[in-house]
């Protein structure tokens, strides 16, 4: 699944900056991860960053995640400001102590940047919302045991994001 | 159109990453049946008045009928693996003492908890549930056995077991981020031969306040909360 999440995530990037308006290049970290990826503006004040990323569950203790996300945001604008407002949505690939599994996460987020030259920095905070309940199971001598485990999604996003316009 | 071919195939992904499992039985398999209580979840200080809301840890075991250890059914993560948040160091011993001392494995620091780099193999771990819970066995053969099965809340301190208990004293259960009440004990025996399909646990006592030994206390006058940690717990056999 991960192999077939790079492929995608690449696929997305050559395909779309053929109808992109402008686009960039980032890379953003937080108390979500450090994820690096692509943006672009299908139309005006419609800006859609692609990432890729190892993100983290500090709730859950859960590392090692690898996720494909789309931030689709509408843009305000005022001088070298913009004001995000937008959607995201992704995959995570999550690698517990025993197990690996895939969440589909989504939320909300909004914040500010600010741009100077071809960079642009930015904060962006919001909420996020994933669940995954999964089996877990061991072979021991008294015999095989299974229950369900539940991965619940860090709910709090807060990220720190700087582009590089490329186009 | 190319945009049409990327958004299916980013939707494809994301739908088949939720399929669920289901967990199925067969004949003869055990459904040990966890039913939480109203004290299931209780408030662990954070910082500055802020609290969260933690499920008990537990554990779930199998004896011989003369208490010796056979295996774990479950334990949860931060018993069998060190998880704990922020401990300074503490391992938290008098977090399941009546289990750590019945499965009998000394570690390198002379407890009998399993550690980060040597966890618990020999049985099913996994994360504490925030509610009523199930865990399915499949076992080897038909016997006869004690179930057992040992909860506890951290800092459920009580006008016993308190805070500031001396350190010593029979009440003292780690000092200020210790066990409060002590953990609490329920057996049953299954014999897998009989045709009987129901047994429920029942409560038989505490674990050592301050986790320095494996006896087990029948007086459960001075337990006041951590009675309802758990409403039932239950074994069936399918």
């Amino acid at each position: 699944m991960k192999r077939i999440s790079i492929i995608i995530s690449i696929l997305l990037l050559f395909a779309t900056s053929t109808f992109a308006q402008n686009s960039s290049v980032f890379t953003r970290a937080g108390i979500s991860g450090f994820q690096f990826g692509y943006s672009f503006e299908p139309i005006s004040r419609v800006n859609v960053p692609v990432s890729i990323g190892i993100s983290s569950n500090f709730i859950e203790k859960k590392y090692n995640d690898f996720s494909v996300e789309v931030w689709p945001s509408y843009q305000l604008q005022r001088k070298h400001f913009r004001f995000p407002l937008g959607l995201m949505a992704g995959v995570k690939w999550v690698k517990t102590y025993d197990y690996s599994y895939a969440v589909f996460n989504y939320g909300l987020y909004s914040g500010v940047s600010y741009s100077f030259g071809r960079n642009e920095i930015g904060l962006n905070a919001g909420v996020k919302f994933g669940k995954r309940r999964y089996i877990i199971e061991k072979q021991t001598s008294i015999g095989d045991i299974s229950a369900y485990e539940t991965y619940k999604e860090n709910p709090l996003l807060l990220m720190i994001t700087y582009s590089f316009k490329i186009k | 159109m190319r945009k049409l071919l990327l958004i299916s195939v980013l939707l494809s992904a994301m739908v088949s990453s939720c399929s669920k499992d289901e967990i199925e039985f067969q004949n003869n398999d055990l459904k040990i049946k966890i039913i939480s209580g109203d004290n299931w979840l209780h408030d662990f200080p954070l910082f500055l008045g802020i609290n969260k809301k933690n499920p008990p840890q537990f554990a779930v075991w199998l004896t011989d009928l003369d208490t010796n250890y056979v295996g774990t059914i479950f334990c949860t993560h931060k018993i069998a693996r060190e998880g704990w948040i922020a401990n300074k160091g503490n391992r938290r011993k008098e977090a399941l003492p009546f289990w750590c001392h019945n499965r009998g494995v000394v570690y390198s620091d002379g407890l009998y908890l399993p550690t980060k780099s040597n966890p618990l193999v020999d049985g099913l771990t996994g994360a504490t549930p925030t509610g009523d819970y199930f865990i399915k066995v499949s076992p080897t053969q038909n016997s006869t056995y004690l179930i057992f099965a040992e909860f506890n809340h951290s800092v459920d301190f009580n006008s016993y077991y308190k805070e500031n208990s001396p350190q010593g004293s029979f009440y003292f259960s780690g000092g200020g981020e210790g066990s409060g009440q002590p953990a609490l004990v329920y057996c049953a025996r299954i014999d897998l031969n009989l045709a009987r399909d129901y047994w429920e646990l029942q409560l038989i006592g505490h674990s050592s306040p301050d986790g320095s030994n494996g006896n087990l206390y029948a007086n459960l006058n001075e337990i006041t909360s951590a009675k309802n940690i758990v409403s039932k717990v239950i074994v069936e056999r399918k």
